[in-house]
């Protein structure tokens, strides 16, 4: 009798042993699936300059040499590109496309914006009269072909900076309120897929204050106080940092030219 | 009878044992990944591992990069029949602080086998006291919000958002 109910209990306990046992090897094979690691906390694009740690040391050392480095790429290894015609640019610096062609076929045309490549040239910036390419290291100018080069095809942006002076109080008004500022003002998201180009402005009601700092419909915000918006939090971004701000700078683009805004906040 | 409560038994028994043996620090993690794909993210400072649930201390959330929140403790049970994640004292970003009172007490969010097609929210702050669900089949957001004295007086615009019920509730209903 003894017997017997000793073997249940070995039996119970043989059972709940294959058990943990069982639901150790699930957690082990969970443990091996499973990350090991979470995400790391990033912070977001900061509103003000951005805090960067220099190796004083080298930039002492490399001075010289960078230095030489930089009139070698600026001089000696600008060049041009013969093979190539310059049909058409639009834009100034680092935004814009260039309309270009080969010499043996200058009907094929190519438009080409800044970052891409054609003939393994990339362009790096659109000036007045002449594009700046890069192949391996080395830079090139590219001028317009003087035959076509008429005002009717130059498209120049022309920076445009205009100053003005903001009450704190307006813009603790809309700090306050933020209802205020999509009663006042409609902002769109121009671009998709990654090719964000800024936020157009579809409405300003009239007589309100962003009337009268100058902003217009069709206008499209693309830089806030340097930093390039890519997207709606970007701008809340600099919402939510409004009250701290003494100025705010809005690159914004209207037509062909590129105006630059600089607000004083008071 | 003996054999069946004897096969509970050892259900629980396996069930107790998985839980205790399961990798809960990396399950947070996996959900931690997911919740990414939502442009969601949630930090913490110290993470806390405890018999039946998972302890995160000091956290953050954050959408689309944006801090909308900081939360002193969030306790995240998984059982399985009854999964919760309760979390106490929040604070809600500046961003809505013209919208809604910062301060929330708790926020109880669960998901039980007894309501299989609906997500629960409970909440207790500045704002009032709120009883929300997710209707998963309809896809659905119901509200009830019992307003505190500080949101009817300062936040009158955000409860135009809601339709005012007879007993005082507030009631707002959205399909996603």
């Amino acid at each position: 009798m003894k017997n017997h109910s000793n073997s249940i209990y070995i039996k119970i306990i043989i059972i709940l042993l294959f058990l943990l046992l069982l639901a150790k090897s699930i957690g082990v094979v969970a443990l091996w699936l499973l990350p090991t690691h979470g995400i790391a906390a990033q912070t977001g694009e900061s509103i003000n300059m951005p805090y960067v740690r220099v190796d004083f040391h080298n930039m002492l050392a490399n001075t010289t040499k960078t230095q030489q480095a930089l009139q070698h790429n600026s001089l000696s290894k600008t060049l041009d590109i013969n093979n190539l015609v310059l049909k058409a640019l639009y834009g100034k610096g680092n935004y814009g496309f260039v309309i270009i062609a080969t010499k043996r076929n200058p009907k094929k045309t190519t438009l080409l914006s800044v970052t891409e490549s054609y003939e393994g040239y990339r362009l790096k910036a659109v000036f007045l009269n002449y594009a700046l390419f890069t192949k391996r290291g080395q830079e090139y100018t590219l001028r317009l072909d003087s035959t076509l080069a008429t005002k009717s095809l130059v498209h120049v942006v022309q920076n445009d900076t205009t100053n003005q002076i903001v009450q704190r109080d307006e813009i603790n008004g809309y700090v306050k309120n933020p209802s205020a500022v999509w009663r006042d003002i409609s902002i769109q998201e121009i671009g998709k897929n990654g090719n964000f180009k800024g936020f157009k402005v579809t409405k300003i009601r009239a007589g309100s204050p962003f009337a009268k700092l100058g902003l217009q419909t069709g206008d499209l915000i693309v830089k806030a106080n340097n930093i390039v918006l890519k997207s709606y939090n970007d701008v809340l971004k600099i919402y939510q940092q409004l009250d701290k701000l003494r100025t705010l700078t809005l690159v914004i683009k209207r037509g062909n030219t590129e105006k630059e805004i600089v607000y004083e906040i008071n | 009878m003996v054999k069946v409560f004897k096969f509970f038994a050892y259900c629980a028994f396996f069930i107790v044992a998985l839980y205790l043996f399961f990798p809960k620090e990396n399950l947070y993690y996996k959900m931690q990944e997911t919740a990414v794909q939502y442009k969601v993210k949630v930090f913490e400072n110290q993470i806390k591992e405890n018999l039946f649930s998972l302890e995160l201390l000091d956290g953050k959330l954050s959408y689309e990069g944006v801090e909308a929140a900081t939360f002193q403790k969030a306790e995240i049970r998984l059982l399985g029949f009854y999964n919760s994640v309760h979390v106490y004292s929040v604070t809600l970003s500046g961003v809505v602080k013209n919208f809604l009172p910062q301060k929330i007490e708790w926020i109880d969010v669960s998901y039980s086998f007894l309501h299989p097609l609906e997500v629960r929210l409970l909440a207790k702050g500045d704002f009032g006291r709120v009883e929300a669900s997710y209707a998963i089949k309809d896809n659905k957001i119901i509200v009830n919000l019992h307003p505190s004295k500080m949101m009817q007086m300062h936040f009158r615009s955000s409860l135009r958002e809601f339709k005012k019920l007879k007993n005082g509730v507030y009631y707002y209903e959205k399909s996603l």
